[in-house]
């Protein structure tokens, strides 16, 4: 707010000073009792009018982000998740147009920054769990390649086949069970102890319109990051040259990721 | 004469009612109002709801990004995404809100007040006029509730609204639960507030329940629509005879069927 002698000398304020003033109220850079002189009183306190508007601002975000990081929020608890959307919203102020965004930094912040200086890998790798799923829920639709349609296919095509991954796959890479953690959580557990000495690969996608994730096997997920690298069917059979059944593996492979509906239709 | 398509009677299409809309089961509601930014993602469940229900009933946007008041930019990339969900859904109707919700590029995802300055209502009337333009359509506006009205403010809500909606040559989303909120909250005259709109501009009217917050009417849309705000709707219909109704309800949410009986009052008003 300008100060009555500066207002009698520029004159009433701007319409980008008036935003600006009352931007800093909401957000919570200014306290409501510093917007007094902006608004008018009719009979309510100013602090009390302003107060609404910076109330809506944070229960709004704090509530579509309870609903996009719904096992951290029960893991943290009410209080513990209201602190860190606390801290991430200074850090990380939205945005983007889209309520979705407001989160997508969280993951990112909890390593950066984490409220306390005390980085918790359990919290970071359920954040960026729960992030993908939220990415694949509603991410780009596609037709799903079907046992038939490669059946259909002349055998000599194999070896140069390229084959593509559907568009809301995504790999999260943990250091933690924090897939374990998930589980209990969704089906009302018993909490596993957490572990940070893990190493564990998930795939997350959209089947139809079911959000799924689960653990890659070692050899799976580097045939699939070939697959996302442009490979073709015949480098993604060479991970398995030195096995006796390398044949068998990769149809093994192809044939239960055709039936998750992981593969985009050609 | 109404500028804008006789709807009759809507529903604000919320996730629980998604697999009424798409099956077309919704007797009693002749058209939906979706929030475009929840139509404004890639794909899955709610694209797919919106295709299908559109097959059934017409459809009308309401947005809450565009932020026409703001000092910032228009968002060019926001437009063009509309305008591709325009194009596709092929909306009855397109609006959003006479507020801003971001400054310096941050988002505050609220609907907040602007000044009722002459400085804002130029501001606005070429902003509206761009947006026009990038999405090939005349939008409408709604007035927002609003819990704060700037001390600097040279004209009255309605004679702002009524001076843009002519300017711009745009519509006007007159939400009758906000009219009656905001003139609780600042002692305004509804009746007086209705009177100063100009009846061609009204497209449509929003209906919604509210709570008493101390001093202060909050806009929840938790509640069903109290008996002052029907009989404002009535005083409306009768001011604004081409204008469509629509009802919104966000927190809850109660089932389908109990929504479209509360509907359905508007039509015997």
């Amino acid at each position: 707010m300008r100060d009555d002698h500066v207002t009698d000398l520029l004159g009433p304020m701007t319409l980008a000073e008036q935003l600006r003033a009352f931007h800093a109220v909401v957000v919570g850079a200014a306290p409501p009792s510093q917007g007094a002189e902006l608004v008018r009183a009719d009979g309510v306190d100013p602090a009390t009018r302003l107060r609404v508007y910076a109330l809506a601002y944070y229960s709004r975000i704090h509530g579509v982000l309870v609903e996009h990081y719904p096992k951290l929020h029960a893991l943290l608890g009410a209080e513990g998740f209201d602190v860190l959307i606390r801290h991430y919203l200074r850090a990380h102020p939205p945005h983007d147009f889209s309520l979705r965004e407001a989160g997508d930094k969280l993951s990112k912040f909890l390593f950066e920054a984490p409220p306390g200086g005390a980085r918790d890998y359990l919290h970071i790798d359920l954040a960026r769990l729960e992030r993908a799923r939220t990415e694949a829920f509603d991410g780009p639709d596609a037709k799903a390649l079907t046992r038939d349609a490669v059946a259909a296919l002349p055998p000599e095509e194999f070896p140069g086949l390229r084959l593509r991954l559907v568009p809301t796959a995504r790999f999260v890479l943990l250091s933690t069970n924090a897939d374990d953690v998930w589980d209990a959580l969704e089906n009302d557990q018993p909490m596993p102890t957490p572990r940070t000495d893990v190493r564990r690969e998930l795939l997350v996608w959209r089947r139809d319109l079911t959000v799924i994730h689960r653990s890659l096997e070692e050899d799976e997920a580097s045939a699939l990051h070939r697959i996302t690298g442009g490979g073709t069917f015949a480098n993604v059979c060479e991970l398995f040259a030195a096995r006796a059944d390398a044949t068998e593996r990769a149809i093994e492979l192809l044939l239960r990721w055709l039936d998750a509906e992981i593969l985009a239709a050609r | 004469m109404n500028m804008f398509p006789r709807l009759g009677l809507g529903l604000g299409l919320r996730t629980p009612h998604f697999s009424r809309a798409a099956s077309g089961d919704c007797a009693g509601v002749d058209w939906f109002e979706v929030i475009t930014e929840n139509a404004l993602v890639a794909g899955g469940n709610p694209r797919r709801v919106l295709r299908a229900a559109r097959e059934h009933r017409p459809l009308a946007l309401h947005g809450v990004s565009l932020s026409i008041a703001s000092t910032d930019p228009l968002d060019e990339v926001y437009l063009s995404r509309v305008r591709a969900l325009c194009d596709e859904l092929e909306p009855a109707m397109v609006s959003d809100h006479l507020c801003w919700t971001s400054l310096g590029g941050h988002q505050t995802h609220d609907l907040l007040p602007v000044p009722y300055t002459r400085e804002a209502l130029d501001h606005v009337v070429a902003r509206v006029a761009h947006v026009q333009d990038k999405l090939g359509r005349r939008i409408l506006l709604e007035n927002p509730s609003t819990y704060a009205v700037f001390a600097g403010d040279e004209l009255t809500e309605p004679a702002f609204l009524a001076e843009l909606a002519t300017r711009a040559d745009c519509g006007i989303l007159l939400d009758i639960n906000n009219v009656y909120v905001s003139s609780k909250n600042h002692g305004w005259n509804a009746v007086d507030y209705l009177a100063a709109i100009p009846a061609q501009r009204v497209g449509y009217f929003h209906l919604a329940g509210h709570t008493h917050d101390g001093a202060l009417l909050i806009d929840t849309h938790d509640q069903p629509v109290c008996d002052d705000v029907w009989a404002l709707h009535a005083a409306a219909l009768a001011r604004f005879p081409g204008a469509s109704t629509l009802l919104e309800r966000d927190d809850n949410v109660p089932d389908f069927d109990t929504l479209v009986a509360e509907l359905q009052r508007a039509s015997a008003a």
